[in-house]
């Protein structure tokens, strides 16, 4: 009977180890990579009531933050992406998001330039909310918002949009674009990128690139679509698309009329590779 | 000695089982670390806590067609931001939608995220013709092999792609963008792609009908019109027509979702313009169909 054990026990065994080391055939959940991602959506909201006692004039303003806040991307190192993102949420240096925000949103005198800020005579008292329809009419608006557009393993790309409508027309926007490498743990610059002397043949790449994008066949034609091809150059304002795809960024006005927005040029990384450090190189994983 | 057979057994078939039953990665522990609760926050500035998982599959296969000694390469590339949960909410049915979208509706027999995307991975029925058999294939490595020399698939190779991300998120609405491509050999390319608006508090994906009155059908089609005008910067219906839009065959998505305060309706590639446009998303300002607008609507976006 000990015998009958014995073999069974061999069995049973041998059944466990073929049925544990028989390799899955085609895609199985080990396959799968994970990292766990923490963050906060912090918002901040002021509004005020501005009475300037010597033009006897009433207007109300919001000034308002949102941040994306990053607190854990897998096990990288995020320091440096948070200080880049409370570099860009106040002028002033905080070592908190928090603080940042309170500051930016409390700043109303920071919707004026400094001229206007010599001459203002200007009275201002928190409210709860700004009335619908207000005495003024004269409501402003003044905005920060970062917030993540791409999020992978390799780099995470943020969007930081202001925004302020001070009357007139139209309200204007401004966009500071830039991507986190994680394994260098650093935001990737225009100068980590390309060489020095690239910016020529930069132009004339987002010169074709926005023709195709356009429709245009000639840079005369980009023109009469509303461009200003005198002006092209290299923006500086740069980031990662979820493609991999190196992204200049121009604000409204820059290159373009004001009615054709921001303008984004995604250029594929193969066509920039002669133009490329070699650091550049590694990043974009052309090396 | 009847008694130590049966013990032996179980006790080597509770082994095989335990050992062979991989642990899901698919089940997550959201635990509140003390890191967390020590954070001391700012009065003034509000938190909404957002915890998720971001989920890559990026491999290369050698697949036997057939009959064809040939092999050809099927790269997969997936990228998934998978969410776990938002404030105090749960988020179940986002997940569920994701899922759902991924597999496009097939989500019969599957548990969670990673199964899913094995499952998307190994149908091969929609990604190479002739190759239905999982066991025809060979790992060769991850896929950066063919990126690297042929961003956009190779001729002997299929590259097929897949990415869930978040486009927009608040404290009330997270709205998601999953969309797939497919590379043939012969460079032709095949897309698809879903947006929708979760509702946070309410736990549910907003549809067309929760957020549209019964007549807005027609009445809202004339502000498409001068919506899709103001996208392409046409000045008038002909302008629209030369670019590339079926002018005469416009009609209201049931695909809606919000973004930047705008409702918007979404079209696949080719459903209302010529393919080379790619996916179409026009934005309505939602004051100017405000009477097409249910009360939910008018809660979340006039208010």
């Amino acid at each position: 009977m000990k015998a009958r054990v014995l073999i069974f026990s061999i069995i049973a065994t041998a059944l466990f180890t073929i049925s544990c080391s028989r390799k899955p055939t085609g895609v199985t959940k080990a396959d799968i990579k994970t990292f766990d991602i923490r963050e906060q959506l912090k918002t901040a909201s002021y509004s005020y009531k501005l009475v300037d006692t010597v033009l006897n004039h009433t207007a109300y303003a919001t000034l308002s933050a949102t941040v994306q806040w990053p607190e854990k991307m897998g096990d990288n190192n995020i320091k440096p992406l948070q200080d880049t993102l409370l570099k860009a949420v106040s002028k002033r240096n905080f070592n908190n998001i928090d603080e940042a925000m309170v500051n930016f949103v409390t700043s109303y005198k920071d919707m004026y330039s400094d001229d206007e800020q010599k001459s203002l005579s200007v009275k201002a008292t928190p409210v709860d909310s700004v009335p619908l329809s207000s005495e003024s009419n004269f409501s402003y608006d003044y905005n920060v918002t970062a917030r993540i557009s791409v999020l992978n393993e390799e780099y995470v790309t943020y969007q930081v949009v202001y925004y302020w409508f001070m009357g007139g027309a139209h309200g204007s926007t401004m966009v500071n674009p830039f991507t986190y490498d994680f394994k260098r743990a650093a935001v990737i610059t225009y100068e980590d990128l390309f060489k020095p002397d690239s910016d020529k043949a930069l132009v004339e790449l987002i010169s074709k690139s926005l023709q195709n994008q356009y429709g245009a066949n000639s840079e005369e034609e980009l023109a009469r679509a509303g461009f200003m091809p005198d002006d092209f150059y290299a923006s500086h304002a740069i980031s990662l698309d979820e493609n991999g795809n190196v992204v200049f960024h121009y604000d409204q006005y820059a290159i373009s009329a004001y009615y054709l927005g921001r303008i984004d040029v995604a250029l594929p990384t193969y066509d920039l590779e002669s133009l490329l450090t070699p650091e550049g190189k590694k990043i974009l994983k052309l090396q | 000695m009847k008694y130590s057979f049966m013990i032996i057994t179980l006790v080597v078939m509770s082994l095989i089982v335990v050992s062979c039953n991989q642990k899901s990665s698919d089940t997550v522990v959201v635990s509140e670390s003390a890191e967390e609760d020590t954070i001391v926050a700012n009065p003034e500035v509000d938190n909404f806590n957002i915890k998720q998982q971001f989920k890559s599959l990026s491999q290369l296969y050698r697949v036997k067609a057939g009959d064809n000694d040939t092999p050809v390469y099927v790269a997969f590339d997936a990228n998934i931001q998978w969410p776990l949960k938002y404030g105090k909410y749960n988020v179940e049915a986002l997940q569920d939608t994701i899922i759902g979208a991924i597999l496009q509706g097939k989500t019969q027999n599957i548990n969670g995220i990673d199964e899913a995307l094995v499952a998307w991975a190994n149908n091969f029925s929609r990604v190479c013709k002739g190759v239905t058999s999982p066991d025809a294939m060979e790992l060769v490595g991850e896929n950066n092999l063919i990126k690297e020399q042929h961003p956009y698939g190779s001729d002997k190779g299929y590259l097929t792609k897949i990415t869930a991300k978040i486009t927009e998120i608040n404290d009330q609405t997270v709205t998601y963008h999953v969309s797939q491509v497919l590379t043939e050999p012969d460079q032709m390319t095949w897309s698809s792609s879903a947006m929708f608006t979760y509702d946070i508090d309410q736990g549910r994906v907003l549809t067309y009908d929760d957020l549209l009155l019964p007549d807005a059908k027609l009445g809202v089609l004339p502000y498409l019109q001068s919506a899709l005008q103001s996208l392409y910067y046409a000045d008038d219906e002909k302008q629209l027509k030369d670019m590339g839009i079926f002018v005469d065959q416009l009609f209201l998505s049931k695909e809606v979702f919000i973004t930047d305060g705008q409702l918007v309706f979404h079209y696949q590639a080719g459903s209302i313009g010529v393919v080379k446009l790619g996916e179409i998303n026009v934005p309505i300002a939602p004051f100017a169909i405000e009477e097409y607008l249910t009360p939910e609507a008018k809660k979340l976006l006039l208010e």
